[in-house]
């Protein structure tokens, strides 16, 4: 119930945080803190330093709409995007997937950077924004960088992110959007996603993303390349299986989420369609 | 105009709802200590030694004790030779179990210091399940016992010959699940020695009836010590076990002259605060074509973990009791185990031992059903207990007397509401489309024992007897106090006593109190549980009551110069009755009653106080039908409830808001342990479901809207007429939604799935029933 | 041991300023040190929502925010709803739709539904239980919840729910 001892400091400029990332031993970036304070009350975790992000919510909240880019600030709340008639028109999915996530509360702390960087297995908006072709603008003390979601994603809690770098932005492409769907199942209506589907059929084609079906949120290449070249939903939703590194653990079995990532799978392409 | 019946707005109410509540850990005045255990990581194990000067250097640490410092201490009251120590003694007995404690400033230190205690183990195989510990050759958790088993009390009467006679007969093994009665509010403790007098707040259910046993344990009499249950964040059975802190910190705070608080986290309250169910069942049913059930055996295995609770090891004693139902079935045997397993010790939660039986007779009438290819509403008809004949001797047990009931009209008014036809027809129409969700409509017509009171009753669970006891007084303004040893939680006990004396004394409502949850203030009492306070407490109001108006129209009349058996009273003023005017306010009798001059012939000063400590004659055995309606997605196993439909019959009802409070939370809860909850421990006996992200508690959207009816059949064992509905849903719930499940997977040949029924177990019953079909 | 910081907040209106460990939760804050028992602590994991207040008029749950995040916020608790004696609507809901039975969960409950009001003065029933999600009872079965928060939008005038 009562984490171990720490220092809290709020910062005002993004590079402040940085440095003191790079600084501190034993510093982590605090955002919207629904996973980390949990973890440090249980004592899973510790830390020296608390850096609080969020007066760069000023800064780093927000969603703009510009040359064909959606930029959604990293310190967008989830219920920020729920609400944004921006993301509503543009991004149906994640403003619908935001809305699915933890419990009302939990929608007003968490945020989509904190939820990227945080990178578990079972979190919905990882998956959301590859199904979006999301990128993330991360900066660190060499300055900013872009790299598209999948190659931020490496496990669960791990990601490509060097110490001392922070998701700024989160960036989407603009594009018509002809049909999309969320097939979110759990047990509870508050909890982690056993297995989650997310699909957005654009201009660009049918993007397909898997939540708790690996070590990290994938991409289902191998459906998306079935439906690209005309195969039957059911026929497209049984590759799957390629894309998949489903596991055990008490919510579920590693066989029954193989076998809810095809239904799940033909649900949300018959939905998108 | 009376007011046992109506809806009347709670008491309790304004206090709890603008934050002046007193919970137990809102009484930790600053400077109270805070006292953390040091818990087992492991199962079963032998502790070799223990570590703790660098935890007793802290900066803020107090103390750390381990089991050597309480050695003067007996082990906490249970059945031997499975009772528990206060701190695990040399040997770990299930994961979670206290091995040392910290007093410490305050609760970040005491936090701190926990984790620098160093505790060497050896570990033991753990015994996680009830074959395990039964296992040839397995080790004994306790060394005096031979085997894992505490008692064995094989079925007394022998029917194997009924059974094999029978035209069918049919076997079903289910597992209750292990649950976790989980109040909102942990276990907390604050215990203050530091003067003469011992007091301890504690958020427990029967005050008393821990008074009794502390002074004792600690060896001082029970005029130096007080217990106060305040406001309580709920129990559901988990609040009258001797959990060890309750014993621990008024030590600690006797040897370190310090007042001691003990808060459990959530994640130690799931592994220390006692489980429920935890039952296996072997059951064995004749009947013949016509659905007749003819005899049934049952055999129950009880997991008591790994030390035994004198309420968890009469669990199955209630049980077998209940083993038939509402039914009339000519032969009936029944016999039970205790098993100890390396668990966290298993007690009652909310029903205790009648949930596991209700279930278990409902889903085998609908195995009966099923077989026979007839309805289950009309086997149900077929084998109910007429309602001619009650009082009704069942044959399971001699103490079981079915007091009152009228089934098949409990059973036609849940048909009626819910369109029983209708939905069968539906149900067909699914059944044609592949593609539809499975639509599944379970009855459950259960009956509970309950009001708990009569002689004996209690005192085999260790209650020092089984009354409740009342002290109604008036004050000489005419208010009056009723204090109750019925200790509630949230069952609004200030609200229907009030009630009930309220109609008997003619006092407004407004103007009685209810005392409860204080040695120091009620004189003495047993507690609330086993939906017994309303037959007890209830029942002594209205008995204590009806004495005191006697006494209190004596006074008025001779007052007014007019018989006693001449006047009313209405709104707190007497009258003679058919001369309004000639009247004299309750205020003006009460004042009366205080001052000699003023008393008739014979009449002594203080005579408005009565006490009753109320008996009962015996048991009450409130009943319903109830009725859920699921839709299993038949691709992913996932059941939605879509309807759920409760008739219930508890007799008298003093409150009916209050008891369709009492109807609704016992039904989320009996959801809950068919759908969502089950506690889980690893191979090695570590508690899986340790934090409410696993162990699945619903919220609102989980559970369905509910629709309730009631019929009533008083008890005739009352003056009230009242059964008591405090367990009711929990009892009713489990086998409605189980029966549901399986009437949507029968037409695949699936008969039984053990709760809770996950998506997954049922994905999986259905993949192996069609690998098979 | 870290040294305290110094925090200035709003509690039910009225300016706070105190000294703090940076680890201290809010909740622990407000009960501790300002001896607000009103919010109240159910588990570790912020599953239950009993600590559920406001910051900045939006629900969250203060077992999981620190005393210090909150500085310069706006709190308001279950003590900050009622005006005197005279309970909100939401308050007034629940005494008479028998919305609580052990009152433990209910600040929690309380205060999610202000929020809820403040956000949709009529919420339908599903709408009520979808928005309570991060709400645990174990007492109600959350029906009469429902109907609590239904008839405090029911007899919420604007100007009541701000």
């Amino acid at each position: 119930m009562i984490p171990t001892s720490f220092d809290y400091t709020r910062v005002d400029t993004v590079d402040e945080a940085i440095d003191l990332l790079i600084e501190q031993d034993g510093a982590r970036a605090l955002a919207g803190g629904h996973s980390l304070l949990p973890d440090l009350k249980l004592r899973r975790t510790s830390a020296r330093l608390l850096i609080d992000l969020w007066p760069l919510r000023a800064e780093l909240a927000g969603i703009d709409e510009r040359d064909g880019v959606i930029t959604v600030g990293a310190l967008t709340r989830y219920t920020d995007l729920e609400r944004s008639s921006v993301v509503q028109e543009h991004l149906p999915l994640l403003a619908h997937a935001a809305g699915q996530i933890g419990d009302t509360q939990v929608r007003r702390r968490g945020t989509i950077g904190g939820s990227l960087a945080n990178a578990a297995r079972a979190a919905d908006l990882p998956g959301v924004a590859l199904a979006l072709d999301g990128e993330v603008v991360v900066r660190g003390a060499e300055g900013e960088r872009t790299l598209p979601v999948d190659q931020l994603l490496l496990g669960d809690h791990r990601t490509s992110l060097d110490r001392g770098e922070l998701i700024t932005h989160i960036r989407f492409p603009l594009r018509r959007v002809d049909g999309w769907s969320y097939q979110r199942f759990g047990r509870r209506t508050q909890d982690w996603p056993t297995v989650a589907v997310a699909a957005n059929r654009t201009e660009s084609g049918t993007a397909v993303a898997l939540v708790n079906l690996a070590d990290h949120a994938v991409r289902a290449a191998s459906v998306e390349e079935a439906v690209a070249t005309g195969a039957q939903f059911p026929e497209a939703a049984r590759r799957v299986e390629a894309d998949i590194a489903p596991r055990d653990d008490l919510k579920a079995s590693a066989a029954y989420r193989r076998h809810l990532a095809g239904v799940l799978v033909e649900r949300a392409l018959q939905h998108a369609a | 105009m009376s007011l046992v019946g109506a809806r009347v707005v709670r008491k309790e109410d304004p206090a709890l709802l603008t934050g002046k509540g007193r919970f137990t850990e809102d009484l930790a005045a600053t400077g109270t200590a805070v006292m953390r255990y040091v818990l087992s990581p492991h199962a079963h194990a032998r502790i070799v030694s223990f570590a703790t000067d660098a935890a007793a250097a802290m900066p803020g640490v107090i103390a750390v004790h381990t089991a050597g410092d309480f050695g003067d201490y007996p082990d906490l009251p249970g059945p031997e030779p499975a009772a528990r120590p206060v701190l695990a003694r040399g040997r770990v007995r299930f994961h979670g179990e206290p091995v040392a404690v910290i007093l410490a400033r305050d609760a970040a230190a005491a936090a701190d210091a926990v984790d620098a205690v160093e505790v060497t183990y050896e570990v033991l195989p753990a015994h996680v399940t009830i074959e395990q510990s039964l296992a040839e050759g397995a080790m004994p958790i306790h060394d005096a016992l031979p085997a894992n088993t505490l008692m064995d009390a094989p079925p007394a009467d022998d029917i194997d010959e009924e059974l094999a006679t029978a035209p069918h007969r049919a076997r079903l093994s289910l597992v209750n699940n292990r649950c976790s009665p989980a109040p909102i509010e942990n276990m907390s403790v604050i215990a203050d020695w530091t003067s003469d007098d011992l007091v301890v707040h504690a958020s427990i259910q029967a005050p008393h009836h821990l008074r009794n046993y502390l002074t004792t344990w600690l060896g001082i009499p029970q005029t130096r010590c007080r217990i106060v249950a305040p406001d309580v964040g709920g129990g559901f059975g988990s609040k009258i076990q001797w959990y060890p802190e309750l014993f621990i910190a008024p030590l600690l705070s006797r040897w370190h002259g310090v007042r001691v608080q003990s808060m459990l986290t959530r994640s130690e309250a799931l592994a220390l605060m006692a489980h429920g169910r935890a039952q296996h069942h072997d059951v064995e049913v004749g009947f013949e074509d016509d659905g007749n059930i003819t005899a049934l055996k049952l055999l129950v295995q009880q997991d008591l973990g790994g030390y035994a609770d004198v309420t968890g090891a009469g669990l199955p004693v209630l049980t077998t009791w209940m083993a038939a139902g509402c039914y009339q079935i000519p032969h009936v045997a029944t016999g039970f185990r205790h098993v100890l397993t390396n668990t966290s010790p298993v007690s009652s939660y909310r029903g205790a031992g009648r949930p596991e039986a209700s279930y278990t007779i409902e889903r085998v009438v609908d195995l009966v059903a099923d077989r026979t290819g007839l309805d289950p509403a009309e086997v149900r008809l077929r084998n109910f207990i007429p309602t001619d004949a009650f009082p009704y001797q069942q044959n399971t047990n001699e103490a079981v007397i079915y007091d009152s009931g009228d089934f098949p009209k409990a059973l036609r008014t849940l048909l009626k509401l819910m369109d029983y036809e209708k939905l069968r027809s539906e149900q067909q129409t699914r059944r044609d489309d592949p593609t539809a969700p499975l639509l599944g409509i379970g009855l459950s017509c259960w009956l509970e024992i309950a009001g708990f009171g009569p002689n004996g009753s209690l005192e085999a669970f260790g209650h020092i007897g089984s009354w409740e006891s009342i002290n109604l007084r008036v004050l000489p303004d005419g208010t009056a106090m009723i204090a109750t040893g019925s200790s509630p939680h949230g069952q609004g006990h200030e609200t229907v006593l009030s009630q009930i004396a309220a109609d008997v004394l003619g006092i407004p409502y407004d103007n009685i109190i209810v005392r409860h949850g204080d040695t120091a203030t009620v004189q003495q009492g047993t507690g609330t549980f086993g939906s017994r306070s309303i037959s007890t407490a209830g029942v002594g109001v209205q008995s204590a009551a009806t004495s005191m108006l006697a006494r209190a129209k004596a006074i008025a009349g001779h007052l007014l110069e007019a018989s006693p058996d001449d006047l009313e009273v209405v709104d707190g003023v007497f009258a003679v009755r058919g001369s309004p005017d000639t009247n004299i306010s309750w205020a003006h009798v009460a004042t009366a009653s205080f001052q000699p001059l003023e008393l008739p012939e014979g009449m002594t000063p203080g005579s408005l106080e009565e006490q009753v400590f109320q008996e009962s004659p015996n048991f009450t055995y409130p009943s319903g039908a109830y009725s859920c309606v699921v839709e299993v997605d038949p691709q992913t196993g996932a059941v939605t409830v879509r309807d759920y439909f409760a008739v219930d019959d508890c007799g008298t009802v003093i409150n009916p808001m209050i008891a369709e409070g009492q109807v609704q939370g016992g039904i989320a809860q009996g959801i809950a342990q068919a759908l969502y909850e089950e506690v889980r421990y690893d191979e090695d006996g570590r508690l899986l479901t340790a934090t409410l992200e696993d162990y699945l508690v619903p919220t609102a959207p989980d559970i369905p809207q509910l629709t309730t009816a009631r019929v009533n059949t008083p008890t005739p064992n009352n003056s009230l007429g009242a059964k008591g509905i405090g367990e009711s849903g929990a009892v009713g719930a489990p086998p409605a939604v189980v029966n549901a499940v399986i009437d949507a997977l029968s037409h695949l040949g699936i008969e039984h799935v053990d709760m809770p029924l996950t998506p997954e177990r049922i994905w999986s019953v259905m993949r192996k029933a069609e690998a098979t079909g | 041991m870290t040294s305290t910081q110094r925090i200035g907040l709003t509690v039910n209106g009225a300016p706070v300023e105190a000294e703090v460990e940076p680890r201290t939760l809010l909740v622990q804050f407000l009960r501790e040190q300002l001896q607000l028992t009103g919010t109240h602590v159910g588990c570790d994991t912020s599953n239950c929502g009993a600590c559920t207040l406001l910051i900045d008029g939006e629900p969250v749950k203060s077992c999981t925010v620190l005393a210090v995040q909150a500085a310069g916020g706006e709190v308001t608790t279950v003590e900050g709803l009622a005006n005197g004696s005279e309970m909100t609507p939401v308050q007034e809901g629940f005494r008479q739709e028998h919305g609580l039975q052990c009152g433990f969960c209910t600040p929690g409950m309380l205060m999610c539904s202000s929020a809820l009001l403040a956000e949709r003065p009529d919420p339908t029933p599903d709408e009520i239980r979808d928005y309570l999600d991060g709400c645990m009872c174990r007492c109600t079965g959350y029906q009469m919840i429902v109907e609590a928060v239904s008839w405090a939008a029911a007899h919420s005038t604007t100007g009541d729910e701000q």
